[in-house]
């Protein structure tokens, strides 16, 4: 599996990372990891805009490692844990293309134990896509692409459903039952489970009853290769762009627009 | 009905590691626990140092701190618990602290620790990330750093296959008592005819005392709250930095942990609420301000989640002697030392058991060890990984780099993981920068297809809340 020339390894199959490698493998040789065994990220193998990236990148002879999971960067070396064994794949960079994930409570700064029925949205909609029932009364804080997958994922399990958008644009919440713009999320309280989010105003505050709370807002990007966390590390580079809400055509422009950037620097470097 | 020669109320460090010790023995040892897992306590929520002094020299608590401290590295090995002996270094900041430096250290040495005054540049470079307004310290070599969670788990765990019945979700209602002395628990899970009690209830230990007939104490919360920083921070970090201590307080301390990460606290806080574990946002920053006073680059940017934890406070700190009333009830419990006085605790508390009269032999073919499970996390070659167990190649958490294999390790022990913070506790995963956002249904599938049942009834978080509250039946 290793080989020695100079090589960029992709860590994300979705929009950003097949863009990235589709356009940086028409100059050099790029690998593409993915921890999921089909590329497509978030928006699936079969979307539109997946497949002719992917046709693109094959026709570059990308090469794809999928269920594949990079795990430590360490500057000219990536280890690279899937079906084939545990190796570590020599790369002169790193492209780091694994999206986002929404903040954690403490990264929200909310207060209160580690209660059952507090999930991110993409275990959220994991569990409920398997008809797990969250919860009877449940209150997602976000208004972005997480939110209105996870209230799409709830539509028919017959919950009370509340938004904290943490914007005041109109329509952000939409479908909810109810809607707390304005306000933001400061404490969970409850025994076993959660059973109140306390909302809070300009000094004001306000409980909101529920038995589960999705944390959906304030994107941050992905990062779980060691060696690759921090934006000063070593022949990393990071594509992840951030925002409550993007398209998937902006998910592109992104990685393009990174692409030539790359793309310039390396032939500048060889001059 | 159960019989039981010696029964441990409380599945916390101490209770697991006097478990452990008797399990050795002929003794009939049975643990029972309360909540739903093991260091559900204090044993979870600490700061994870196995320090080399603790309180006032001459006390019992540090003899068994100077007893336990040399014992480590072996007794870790054998446990498979990660532990490393990083050293630690006190710093005096500002001219007045540097003066109060001697007395310090006088009181330190006076335990038998190794400490040895240093300069600003001597502790500079035991730690290069410490403040520019260091105005000297001291160096403590012995000072280590352990992951307690694993190091109550591997205790129970070593009693379970010497024998011991470990019993957790399961309460210790009531005894009687004649003549001086329990004749019975009663217990949730039915009752237990028992020759000695040993109380390892904690924060609890006053109920357990008071529905046995023994003296009467009281215990009380003692809070702690804590951030948790991300391993790109504490790649950077080598040693434990402490502040000068105060009287009933070591202070806000910055921690490298055994996984990579860096603690910052505890704070300390007397409360009366036994099960509240909640954070608040002015300890938090009070903690940051703290401990950037020892390092200056402590940030919460580097935060990935904060937690809080009760201490065992009590009129008497350390406690492991017999009850003044009821002949059988013995006492264990620490506010803050439990894990550093474990490897010796199991020691005393047989000895006692023995001067008692309990006929606890030792016997030849009993266990030390439990067996190891490799970790990618710290494999030195992972690449040699797969030929051990081909499920190393399936990485379930990326954050801690948890594979299957340490996942199926810690369902398939004979104190097992049962939930998902069961599964936290034993191998991380689940616990790193994305909280669970990426890993935590791989996980709850794989607790599912050990415990057999569904994803909605998987517990999560404290005191047994279920991931979901039923199933959309459609």
């Amino acid at each position: 599996m290793p080989t020695t020339e100079a090589k960029i390894a992709v860590v994300g199959a979705g929009l950003a990372g097949l863009t990235l490698a589709s356009e940086l493998a028409q100059e050099t040789s790029a690998l593409v990891i993915d921890r999921l065994p089909m590329y497509g990220g978030v928006l699936g193998y079969e979307h539109p805009l997946v497949r002719t990236l992917a046709r693109r990148c094959e026709a570059v002879r990308v090469e794809f490692h999928l269920a594949t999971t990079a795990t430590r960067w360490e500057g000219h070396r990536v280890l690279l844990v899937g079906p084939t064994g545990i190796r570590w794949t020599p790369a002169t960079r790193l492209l780091i293309a694994t999206g986002t994930r929404p903040s954690t409570q403490a990264e929200m700064g909310i207060s209160g134990e580690r209660l059952a029925g507090v999930l991110p949205a993409p275990v959220a909609i994991h569990l409920a896509e398997a008809e797990v029932t969250l919860g009877h009364r449940v209150t997602v804080v976000g208004w972005g692409n997480w939110a209105n997958r996870t209230l799409e994922a709830i539509r028919h399990h017959g919950a009370h459903t509340a938004c904290i958008p943490l914007s005041d644009a109109p329509g952000v919440a939409d479908g909810f039952d109810e809607s707390w713009p304005g306000w933001y999320p400061v404490r969970v309280e409850g025994r076993s489970r959660v059973e109140r989010l306390i909302l809070a105003k300009d000094g004001a505050e306000h409980v909101i009853e529920c038995d589960a709370v999705i944390l959906a807002a304030k994107p941050r990007p992905l990062r779980n290769v060691d060696g690759a966390i921090w934006p000063d590390s070593p022949s990393a580079t990071f594509i992840q762009p951030v925002a409550e809400s993007l398209t998937a055509e902006e998910v592109v422009e992104a990685a393009k627009k990174a692409a030539a950037e790359l793309g310039s620097r390396a032939a500048m470097g060889s001059r | 009905m159960d019989r039981a020669d010696v029964l441990v109320v409380g599945g916390g460090v101490m209770g697991a590691a006097v478990a452990a010790r008797l399990s050795q023995t002929t003794a009939r040892v049975l643990l029972v626990e309360e909540q739903d897992d093991l260091a559900e306590g204090a044993s979870k929520a600490n700061a994870g140092i196995a320090t080399s002094f603790y309180g006032r020299p001459g006390t019992l608590e540090a003899r068994l701190i100077a007893e336990s401290n040399p014992r480590w590295e072996d007794l870790c090995g054998r446990l498979d618990v990660p532990y490393r002996r990083i050293g630690a270094v006190m710093l005096a900041v500002g001219p007045r602290e540097a003066a109060g430096l001697p007395a310090v250290y006088e009181a330190i040495v006076a335990h038998g620790a190794r400490a040895e005054l240093v300069t600003a540049e001597q502790a500079r470079d035991l730690e290069p990330l410490i403040t520019g307004d260091c105005a000297g310290g001291i160096s403590l070599p012995d000072e280590g750093i352990i992951d307690p969670m694993r190091l109550t788990v591997a205790y129970a765990e070593l009693a379970a296959r010497n024998g011991a019945t470990i019993e957790r979700s399961r309460r210790v209602t009531g005894f009687s008592v004649a003549d001086g002395e329990v004749n019975e628990a009663e217990t949730t899970g039915g009752p237990v005819r028992v020759t000695f009690v040993v109380n390892a209830a904690g924060l609890f230990a006053d109920e357990v005392s008071r529905m046995a007939g023994g003296e009467s104490f009281r215990m009380w919360p003692r809070q702690g709250q804590y951030w948790i920083l991300d391993r790109a921070f504490g790649s950077r970090l080598r040693r434990l930095v402490y502040p000068i201590p105060m009287e009933h307080t070591r202070g806000a301390q910055v921690v490298p942990t055994t996984n990579g990460s860096v603690l910052l606290g505890p704070s300390a806080a007397d409360t009366e609420l036994r099960l509240d574990k909640a954070t608040d946002l002015a300890t938090l920053r009070w903690l940051l301000e703290q401990t950037r006073k020892l390092v200056p680059d402590v940030s919460d940017a580097y935060a990935i989640k904060t937690y809080a934890g009760n201490r065992p406070a009590g009129d008497e700190i350390f406690r492991a002697r017999f009850d003044h009333n009821i002949r059988n009830l013995i006492h264990v419990g620490s506010r803050s030392a439990g894990v550093s006085v474990s490897p010796a605790l199991g020691d005393h508390v047989l000895g006692l058991l023995r001067d008692a009269g309990l006929a606890a032999i030792d016997r030849a073919e009993a266990g030390d060890a439990i067996p190891t499970v490799p970790r990618l996390l710290n494999a030195a070659d992972p690449e040699e990984l797969p030929s051990l167990d081909p499920r190393y190649r399936h990485v379930v958490c990326a954050c801690e780099q948890v594979t299957a294999v340490e996942i199926s390790a810690a369902l398939e022990s004979r104190v097992p993981a049962t939930s998902i913070d069961g599964v936290r506790k034993r191998t991380r995963a689940t616990g790193g920068r994305c909280q669970g956002s990426v890993c935590m249904v791989g996980v709850a599938f794989l607790v599912s297809q050990h415990t057999g049942q569904p994803p909605e009834c998987i517990r999560h978080g404290g005191f047994g809340g279920t991931l979901g509250v039923g199933h959309a039946d459609y």
